[in-house]
């Protein structure tokens, strides 16, 4: 043969095989490409997963700048598939189907093995093949079992006819020729054709160390044990067209077969074109005319006081004219429809997103924010050239979402509505657990080596960190842990259920993509994560839980059961000036979003006092804007520091032309919307262009494609006369976004609830502080905070107690008719919500000893003891002590029959056993251990006498310190965060008088890293920092490690501390993108230093990890 | 003297006798264990092979060509009795 010879490979694995492939879809086609093949086929194990990865980094391939990469990549074609594998000694057998009804078959068909499997698995037998067959090409890869082979070619030959080859590979392994000698007889006999293959695990010869590491991960070995488990040799990478042409000289008719699969292959994944659920839209009605219908009847509710504005119908006209243009009715109905149930069952739900800004979705109730009031213009958000699909997401009551969730399938059905997948990918932490391993580390060496990891975020370990954990770097074996664990980072481990993405469907969702059982019963979850349903436009509806949702609904019926106030979302009075007045304060505690550190500092300086500024307050605090270096431009004009100026290109272009985008904030670029604006005005972005930036914007961490496009726009804002400089700020704010997105449309509708709460937390401190315990666990601030600020506030807060409180935290009116705040039994550790229901449906009168509670609530002895471990008999006269020794004295829970008839008398009196009583201080350790607060004491007053004797100043001190001056403070550490780029630490510090901020240099951070990570009650030198807004930091040049004191406290307890929810060494952070983590954060803590009592004890299941605003996932 | 890359060996040269190789059957390519040494050791690619005169060796070529080495070395593993 002269001709150049053509290849494409047919049977790749990629690392959507979990533990199995090496490579990455895309380094896979992407090296296709390079080597020049016709194309390639993805099959992964029982699943498509990765093929629609493979399908984003062929698209992105052809909107390259490059002529040639684009015309190569236009022509290259991407066949997608799975691997079928067998629990019945079938060998594996790729399936590719031929046309979009083959791939809904191949669909069903994985369907139908993953939902009678465990969550993950797959289960399929050779008689389910045959059922789904149809529309399949079916290429059989042949083990050495040839009994098998033969048995599994009879019976498929029975069946299906021209859609069956049987595949072969020449994997260098000695007897190659012999083998395919056999198999071409093999084939012969059986009339089937051969196809030639690699069988591929990477795309390269250097991905096999990293083969191999998988391999003994999913085998759980060590190398120096994995003996042949391991491939022998590096040969399962994509190969060149010649290299192949060469293996298979002996049979060149397997090669040709490719050419015959590819041509007969018609099916791609652009074919699966969406069609929306036709269920909320009357039969004999159009989606348009019934949203119209539905609009104009639901308006005039809305307004019902003042009646509809003329300004409101315009714009209602407006928009429905845009929604009929751009076909959007179908998903306005569907989102509409939910809400409506969420009314309907009294879940507090409100929409957010480029969508939700419109007056249609404040007139269907969508949204509480007033398009007519707030000036944010439905059409500023949509466009109608980018035919990108709108976007609503739903926020509900966290509480309750499940109730949503659950409508949601039954109304759809589980055969049309699904959950989005979520990549799970390895992270640092678990990747040099995992690697360590397998390179023969022991536990504690990778738990150190883990261990210096801050948090889970970021992608690179560094060997300073390493050498401080008492490890040598240069060492070859941690060396190659090191190096091995950065290839693995980013690699997916398992797919998990979305948040609430929901895609739903007309026809049938499993002929769309294979849908699987997740862990949760009643949940079933699709193959795609959100990135790759964009990619494929299909429609999806994301059903969120909002911690606030449910504290502020909890918040309502307080409102109305004690203040006789019955309010509903919209109706909270508004622009109430004292509301923006605590706030301008910097009191935040507890209230939705403005609450971190970085919020709290920044409201001073922004001052609030509109509801605008809210929405920017929201926005501000965020990578995009910092990273942009445009918070401080902002602050200064906001306070009449610098003139409001817009930056303009040269004549011949309109020196205005930045004025619309921009006027709102002044002339500085904050929003996600006006970055990309910029580019299409400032810049002349193409709609093409803007969709590639804001793609490139999505996926900037993982594929880097964002710089291709900073030259550009730069430079083009540069020949329009822009200044480089402002050019080059816009840009990088494009990039801070693409870390966390934050657009004003969101940033609209969390502005509502930060008002909303604010509000309540302003005029009803009790009821605040109540429904934020009771919507725990959420929010920054751990339940301690939560009392002492309500305390702060003036609230006064009474002692769990088994005659007056009940599961939940209530609310009691004082003498003086306050509402005071009476904790529950939830704020117990241990206590099940079934015991207080049985301890309050018996209550009756009271209880009059530990015994009457015993008889007559049947408690068990366990939740006996904790009760009188946290101290909740005082009110029948027992401290805690006295009430556990009589828990002691109470029978078995289960006497034995004989004894039975003993239950029935009462205990003869004991005369009183004379206990020590116990101290105070071992009084509020605990209380900490029982309830994770003390109403008693605090632990630093208690260590006070100790501090005072060393000049530590109180919290208290520290904050009315001159500015400069050099000070030392101690107290329990709250929160310890990172925020942005990691420049700087924040630590607060709390004791009995006060918190303090601490700020430490991430240059400092190195030299004090044990100390940050390890205390509880930390020790802090350094010098005050007064900010003209009267914001006050300590710059710490030193701090120490004094946890020991509180072990001193009590030796009965271990020492308390009560870390805030929104600690990040306790709780990393997650960034946008980023999968939420269960598995991670379920392992145990590798610091050993932690005792366990400071575990935070909510269930680590992944629905519970709380991602901290800053990082919440918004898309 | 073999065939480039990585074809079968067609003479070879062993203690001073040259083979002419009437058959062989390979390669076998065994990847060194990478996570034993600090430099890594070449693949080698084994061969069975019979010379015209019906005597079978066991090759070796140590190195892949292009990939690892431009100047492969052959060694004898052994000779089947």
């Amino acid at each position: 043969m002269t001709d150049t010879p053509t290849y494409a490979e047919l049977a790749t694995t990629t690392n959507f095989s979990f533990l199995r492939g090496a490579s990455q879809p895309g380094d896979l086609v992407t090296q296709a490409l390079i080597l020049g093949h016709q194309g390639i086929g993805i099959a992964d194990r029982n699943s498509v997963a990765g093929t629609a990865r493979a399908y984003r980094a062929l698209k992105e391939l052809r909107t390259s700048e490059d002529e040639a990469v684009r015309a190569q990549a236009e022509a290259f074609q991407l066949v997608v598939g799975a691997r079928l594998v067998f629990a019945d000694g079938t060998p594996d057998i790729l399936a590719y189907p031929e046309t979009k009804e083959g791939w809904g078959r191949l669909c069903r068909l994985l369907t139908l093995g993953k939902r009678r499997a465990e969550k993950g698995d797959c289960i399929l037998t050779r008689q389910d093949l045959i059922k789904h067959a149809r529309g399949l090409l079916l290429i059989l890869m042949p083990d050495d079992d040839v009994v098998a082979l033969e048995d599994a070619l009879t019976m498929l030959t029975k069946t299906v006819s021209d859609t069956l080859w049987l595949g072969t590979s020449m994997g260098r392994k000695g007897k190659d020729r012999r083998h395919l000698l056999t198999l071409k007889d093999c084939a012969e006999r059986h009339g089937v054709p051969l196809l030639a293959t690699n069988d591929v695990l990477y795309h390269g010869p250097e991905q096999r160390p990293l083969q191999d590491v998988v391999t003994c991960i999913r085998e759980g070995v060590t190398l120096e044990m994995a003996g042949t488990l391991l491939e022998a040799n590096a040969e399962r990478h994509l190969k060149a067209p010649e290299e192949m042409a060469r293996l298979f000289k002996d049979a060149p008719e397997a090669l040709a077969e490719i050419e015959t699969i590819l041509t007969r292959i018609d099916f791609t994944l652009d074919q699966l074109a969406y069609t929306y659920p036709d269920e909320p839209i009357p039969p004999g009605r159009t989606a348009q005319s019934w949203l119209e219908e539905l609009v104009w009847k639901h308006a005039p509710y809305r307004y019902y006081d003042t009646g509809v504005p003329e300004k409101v119908k315009q714009l209602l006209r407006d928009e429905l004219k845009l929604i009929d243009e751009l076909d959007y009715a179908p998903y306005f109905l569907t989102i509409h429809d939910i809400v409506r149930v969420a009314n309907d069952k009294g879940i507090l739900c409100q929409g957010r997103g480029s969508a939700a800004n419109s007056a249609v979705c404040y007139v269907l109730g969508i949204t509480a924010v007033d398009p007519a009031e707030h000036d944010l213009l439905f059409a500023r958000f949509i466009s109608s050239e980018r035919k990108e699909p709108p976007d609503i997401d739903v926020d509900f009551e966290h509480e309750r979402r499940e109730e949503i969730i659950q409508h949601i399938y039954e109304r759809y059905g589980r055969d049309r509505a699904g959950i989005a997948a979520t990549v799970i990918s390895y992270r640092p932490r678990s990747a040099l657990r995992e690697v360590g391993k397998v390179m023969g580390l022991t536990e504690d060496v990778t738990a150190r080596m883990a261990g210096t990891v801050w948090g889970s975020f970021g992608t690179e370990v560094y060997n300073k960190h390493i050498r401080q954990a008492g490890l040598d770097p240069d060492n070859p074996v941690i060396k190659r842990v090191l190096d091995l664990a950065h290839q693995i980072m980013g690699f997916p481990r398992h797919l998990s259920q979305h948040v609430g993405g929901f895609v739903l469907t007309r026809g049938r969702l499993d002929e769309l993509v294979p849908v699987g059982n997740a862990a949760m019963d009643n949940r079933t979850f699709i193959e795609w994560d959100k990135d790759d349903i964009d990619a494929l436009g299909l429609m999806k509806v994301d059903v969120l839980g909002l911690g606030m949702l449910s504290c502020i609904r909890k918040g309502l019926d307080l409102l109305r059961n004690h203040e006789g106030i019955d309010y509903a979302l919209a109706d909270v009075p508004q622009e109430d000036q004292e509301v923006y007045g605590m706030l301008q304060k910097g009191d935040s505690i507890g209230v939705f979003q403005v609450e971190s550190r970085a919020q709290m500092n920044m409201l001073p300086r922004l001052r609030p006092k509109a509801f605008y500024d809210l929405v920017i307050q929201v926005a501000i605090v965020r990578p995009g804007p910092i990273q942009g270096d445009m918070v401080h431009p902002y602050l200064r004009r906001r306070n009449g520091e610098e003139g409001v100026d817009f930056p303009s290109p040269a004549p011949p272009h309109d020196p205005n032309e930045l004025r619309s985008v921009l006027g709102r904030t002044l002339g500085v670029p904050l929003f996600q919307e006006q970055a990309m604006k910029i580019a299409m005005v400032a810049a002349e972005f193409s709609d093409e262009e803007a969709n590639g930036l804001r793609r490139a914007m999505a996926t900037f961490r993982h594929v880097g494609t964002i710089h291709m496009f900073e030259q550009k726009m730069v430079e083009r804002m540069v020949a329009r006369g822009y200044e480089r400089e402002f050019a080059e700020r816009c840009f990088n704010q494009i990039k801070g976004f693409g870390e966390y997105g934050f657009p004003e449309s969101h940033a609209a509708s969390f502005a509502k609830l930060v008002y909303i709460s604010s509000w309540i937390k302003h005029y009803h401190p009790a009821i605040f502080a109540c429904s934020l315990l009771n919507a725990q666990p959420m929010g920054f601030y751990a339940p301690a905070q939560i009392v002492r600020d309500a305390r702060e506030h003036g609230v006064t807060v009474l002692p769990a107690d088994i005659n007056h409180s009940r599961w939940d935290n209530t609310l009691e009116r004082a003498e003086e008719g306050a509402l005071a705040l009476r904790l529950g039994f939830r704020q117990i550790d241990g206590i099940h919500e079934d015991w207080a229901k049985d301890l309050t449906d018996e209550r009756d009168l009271g209880y009059d000893s530990v015994e009457d509670l015993w008889r007559r609530a049947h408690l068990p002895h366990r939740a006996l003891k904790l009760l009188a471990d946290s101290d909740a008999f005082r009110s029948v006269g027992l401290d805690r002590r006295d009430a556990l020794w009589a828990v002691r004295r109470l029978p078995d829970d289960e006497p034995l029959p004989l004894f039975e008839a003993a239950q029935r008398h009462e205990l003869s009196p004991e005369p009183a056993a004379n206990l020590p009583s116990m101290h105070l201080a071992e009084h509020v350790v605990a209380d900490y251990q029982t309830t994770r607060l003390s109403l008693k004491e605090h632990p630093m007053t208690l260590l006070r006498p100790g501090f005072d004797a060393e000049q530590v100043l109180t919290c208290q001190q520290v904050n009315e310190a001159r500015d400069g001056l050099w000070v030392r403070t101690a107290g329990v550490v709250l929160i310890r965060q990172r925020p942005g780029k990691g420049n700087a630490i924040f630590i607060t510090l709390e004791d009995e008088t006060s918190v303090v901020n601490i700020v430490l240099w991430a240059s400092k951070l190195e030299s004090f890293r044990p100390v940050v990570m390890a205390s509880k009650l930390m020790l802090a030198c350094g010098h005050v920092q007064r900010s003209k807004e009267g914001v006050i930091h300590l710059m710490a040049t030193s701090l120490a490690d004094r946890t020991d004191r509180l072990a001193n406290l009590s030796n009965l307890h271990t020492a308390p501390a009560s870390l805030a929810r929104a600690d990040e060494v306790i709780r990393p952070i997650l960034s946008r993108g980023d999968s939420v983590k269960g598995g991670l954060v379920k392992e145990p803590r590798t610091i050993s230093t932690r005792p366990s009592a400071l575990r935070t004890s909510e269930a680590r299941h992944p629905r519970n990890v709380r991602i901290i605003p800053k990082s919440r996932d918004f898309h | 003297m073999a065939e480039i890359p990585d074809g079968p060996p067609l003479k070879f040269r062993w203690r001073r006798v040259l083979h002419e190789v009437a058959r062989a059957e390979g390669p076998e390519r065994i990847a060194p264990e990478w996570w034993q040494q600090d430099t890594p050791l070449p693949t080698r690619d084994y061969y069975r092979v019979e010379d015209a005169d019906g005597r079978r060796f066991w090759l070796f070529r140590e190195g892949l060509y292009q990939r690892e080495t431009n100047q492969p070395s052959w060694f004898v593993h052994g000779v089947f009795a």
